[in-house]
């Protein structure tokens, strides 16, 4: 029904007739009453109501739902994961809290990862769960000891803006470029010297202007209530079609013969420790630990990066893998891997217990390490 | 540069703004011509070199054609025109010719040696090079003195407002404007923003709505049942002519607020009770081109009667192949041009006097609008479909379908109308509206409110709107790539 309020203009504009009195400057007043309304209004209104839609949302809202469920969860330790697909597809944050039951540690994980998230995406939906969770809540979030669990992925690590260019324009892209995050996501690219593209600084500039302007709710035509359902685990099945398993299993058997191979990039990226300083602003009153994983992979390049990521990770937090020989060994199996970085469901289930022992074995170190303002040094 | 992105609102507003503060056309002609060339070559710098080329033959022929005894006059319009066809055939034509000859071998069992080259088609340049070729030929008939001064023909050729998607102008209609002093009107200038507001409503609202929808219809066909499809071509039937009405009214609002008019290129098409209405309505500025500088020249009504069909067909023909090089456009021209002889020759047989009075007649305009507007319809699945293939899937879709209704009929058993969930609302509501309620004359009349602040909160209420609704991915504009 949304589709009549512009049918309604289209008909005001040519039933309505200027009578004697047009003037330019009753038309600019108008417009500026209008448009100053319009971005005090915006300013006030709650993201939920802009974007009920985007996936980001569905998926913050479905893990506050489940962490305002959980049993007492202000007196258990909170792991919060954000990652990208790796995450997505490799980790079951509810199969996760089951294995560290297993293992004698009473906590609580949600997870927010979704395919194809950047820093600045998953920045974004770490700004929505705070948002949604509300000022009692958060309050209650500081005082449990709540740990920050943060994907280590090359590609992401090294370019803070990773897909924007294949993702402008979508409507997930504009949800999350809002003013404030493309001004950092303009710093970030400023000091990575990623993008180099004279029109990148306009694109980020249009997004933030249409995430402010072309609020989701109207620019979709959906009604407020609409609301997709989301399994926050996806286990993929079969393998990628490009996806020459045989290959890389050759590849990586043969590159366990020889150290990795050192990398021609800054670990961390400048860029990388800018994001991590915002981060530790919005979320370093609140979280107690923040602490580095590096799932398996396959490709080498990135194996190579966890390991020399590994070296550099700030003192003042924990890093968890990369997995050992043993670990990878097993899981190599065809029926385990969707492509070189992606588990299918039975990889999944691997993937996940490997996380809840490294969090176990490391446990008193990740309660003794407290989150700092990040020094790389 | 897209009329609904940001940097075209940048663009806009440093234009106006310089444009109104120079102090007269000395200053501001050039600034026009630097700003066109700054508009175009946002797409691609690399063309503003083929635009300048474009105004240059023009600038030449006209001069020539002043200056030379008439008996060379003739050759030299003749050159130009050739020149500027070549050129537009050169970017636009080169590779459907090729591929076309490869395929007619390939059918005959043969093979060639050469290939397609890579081609880029430049933004607009069917535009352009008409309008250049519409300057040559109307100084060759003395109809218009040839322009003196390069920067004046320069901004009427490449002025952004139309230059990459029209309206088409005629000489005579922008050139002699730019002889005449502009004043600043603020009357005028907020009648061009209720234009621009309108038509932004039209392109970024409903045409890229429809557009989100439509598109993976067409993209995967033969995954959609059939009233998915019916949609899909339904969808598009109103897409087209929002986004193409809407890029048009866009750009006469854009012209009127630096002072100009540009004519009016679509009036209500949804609404023509006959084929020969329609192309009074639609895309007017082409049909006027093709009239001017094809049809009448071809010999136009003033021959016998299967001469004049001719000469329809031929024009409408090419006026398909001007949309674009691909076999589709041309059976779109095609079909247009027969349905327009047939509607002719009805108008001859059925004496068209008699027939005005029968328009009269409620069932007589209905079943001529439902029958004009069906062909208008069909003749739009061809233009839309990727490839012939799927012209042919969609027409053998349907016609299963109607043969499996008619045998229910037969049968006496009931038809199952099972429609799947679409969004009709979404493809019906603003077609309707647009063609029942603002395009009917009368209506407007008996509920029109006079009101200057009404209509400037009416504005206000469209653009910040149009924001609010528009779709964010961001879609070209269909006519673009003509």
């Amino acid at each position: 029904m949304l589709i009549f309020l512009p049918i309604a203009l289209s008909l005001a504009l040519e039933f309505i007739i200027p009578s004697s009195k047009l003037s330019l400057k009753m038309l600019l007043l108008t417009m500026g009453v209008g448009l100053f309304f319009f971005i005090v209004l915006r300013l006030f209104l709650p993201t939920a109501w802009i974007y009920p839609e985007a996936e980001t949302m569905i998926r913050v809202r479905h893990e506050v739902a489940y962490l305002l469920h959980a049993r007492e969860w202000q007196k258990k330790p909170l792991l919060i994961l954000e990652g990208s697909s790796a995450t997505e597809y490799g980790i079951n944050g509810r199969a996760l809290e089951q294995m560290l039951a297993q293992r004698g540690i009473e906590a609580t994980v949600i997870e927010f990862s979704l395919p194809g998230a950047n820093h600045l995406e998953r920045l974004f939906m770490l700004q929505l769960f705070l948002e949604e969770l509300g000022k009692k809540h958060r309050e209650e979030l500081a005082r449990a000891p709540t740990i920050l669990m943060s994907e280590v992925f090359d590609s992401y690590d090294q370019d803070m803006l990773y897909l924007f260019k294949k993702e402008a324009y979508s409507l997930r892209t504009i949800q999350w470029l809002h003013p404030w995050n493309a001004f950092l996501a303009w710093k970030m690219a400023s000091v990575n010297k990623v993008q180099e593209n004279a029109f990148f600084r306009w694109r980020l500039l249009e997004h933030a202007f249409l995430n402010y302007f072309c609020v989701g709710i109207f620019s979709s035509l959906e009604p407020l209530n609409y609301q997709k359902k989301m399994n926050p685990f996806s286990p993929l099945s079969g393998k990628k079609r490009t996806f020459d398993y045989i290959k890389t299993e050759e590849e990586f058997k043969r590159s366990l013969l020889s150290p990795p191979k050192k990398i021609g990039m800054t670990i961390p990226s400048a860029g990388w420790q800018l994001y991590y300083q915002e981060l530790y602003q919005e979320l370093g009153g609140l979280c107690h630990s923040l602490v580095f994983y590096a799932l398996p992979t396959l490709e080498l390049q990135r194996r190579a990066y966890q390991f020399a990521f590994a070296q550099h990770h700030p003192f003042t937090t924990t890093f968890l893998g990369p997995p050992s020989l043993d670990f990878m060994n097993m899981l190599l199996h065809q029926e385990n891997w969707f492509d070189g970085v992606h588990p299918t469901g039975t990889g999944a289930i691997l993937f996940t217990e490997w996380l809840a022992e490294e969090i176990a074995t490391h446990w008193s170190e990740i309660l003794a390490t407290q989150w700092r303002m990040l020094n790389t040094e | 540069m897209i009329f609904t992105t940001l940097p075209f609102l940048f663009f806009l507003l440093v234009v106006l703004g310089v444009y109104w503060i120079l102090p007269s056309d000395r200053w501001r002609h050039p600034f026009l011509f630097v700003a066109n060339f700054f508009f175009y070559g946002w797409w691609n710098w690399k063309f503003t070199a083929l635009l300048f080329i474009v105004i240059l033959i023009a600038y030449g022929a006209g001069r020539f054609l002043e200056q030379v005894p008439s008996r060379f006059q003739k050759p030299i319009m003749m050159g130009a025109c050739t020149l500027l066809l070549g050129i537009l055939g050169y970017f636009k034509y080169t590779n459907f010719f090729l591929e076309s000859i490869h395929l007619a071998f390939k059918k005959m069992g043969g093979t060639l040696g050469w290939t397609t080259f890579k081609i880029i088609l430049p933004a607009g340049i069917s535009f352009y090079i008409f309008q250049a070729i519409s300057y040559v030929v109307t100084v060759y008939r003395q109809k218009l003195v040839a322009e003196e001064s390069l920067i004046r023909l320069g901004v009427y050729l490449s002025f952004f407002p139309h230059l990459v998607a029209g309206p088409i102008i005629h000489a005579p209609t922008f050139l002699p404007q730019l002889h005449e002093k502009r004043l600043f009107d603020a009357p005028f200038f907020i009648e061009g923003c209720r234009k621009f507001a309108l038509g932004f409503l039209y392109k970024a609202v409903f045409a890229d709505h429809l557009a989100a929808v439509i598109n993976p219809i067409f993209d995967h066909l033969q995954e959609q049942s059939v009233w998915r499809i019916f949609g899909g071509c339904l969808g598009f039937y109103g897409q087209i002519y929002f986004d193409f009405a809407g890029y048009s009214l866009m750009a006469i609002g854009v012209a009127q607020l630096l002072g100009y008019t540009l004519p009016e290129n679509f009036h209500f098409p949804y609404r023509a009770t006959s084929l020969i209405d329609f192309w009074h309505r639609w895309h007017i500025s082409l049909s006027m081109w093709l009239r001017d500088y094809l049809y009448i020249p071809l010999g136009g009504n003033r021959c016998s009667l299967p001469r004049n069909y001719t000469n329809i067909i031929i024009t409408m023909f090419l006026g398909g192949l001007w949309h674009g090089a691909s076999w589709n456009f041309l059976l779109w021209g095609g079909l247009h041009g027969v349905a327009l002889c047939l509607n002719h020759a009805w108008r001859t047989l059925s004496n068209y006097k008699e027939e005005k009075i029968l328009e009269k007649n409620l069932f007589y305009t209905v079943g001529a609008w439902l029958l004009t507007q069906g062909v208008v319809f069909l003749c739009w699945i061809p233009f839309r479909a990727a490839r012939w293939s799927d012209t042919f899937y969609i027409f053998h879709t349907w016609y299963l379908c109607l043969s499996d209704f008619m045998s229910r009929c037969l049968h006496h058993s009931l038809p199952i109308l099972n429609i799947p969930p679409f969004p009709w609302l979404l493809v019906i509501a603003p077609l309707l509206f647009d063609t029942a309620i603002n395009g009917n004359d009368q209506l407007k009349k008996s509920f029109q409110w006079n009101s200057s602040l009404g209509l400037c909160l009416a504005i206000t209420l469209a653009l910040l709107g149009g924001l609010l609704f528009m779709h964010t991915a961001a879609v070209n504009f269909i006519y673009f790539q003509f």
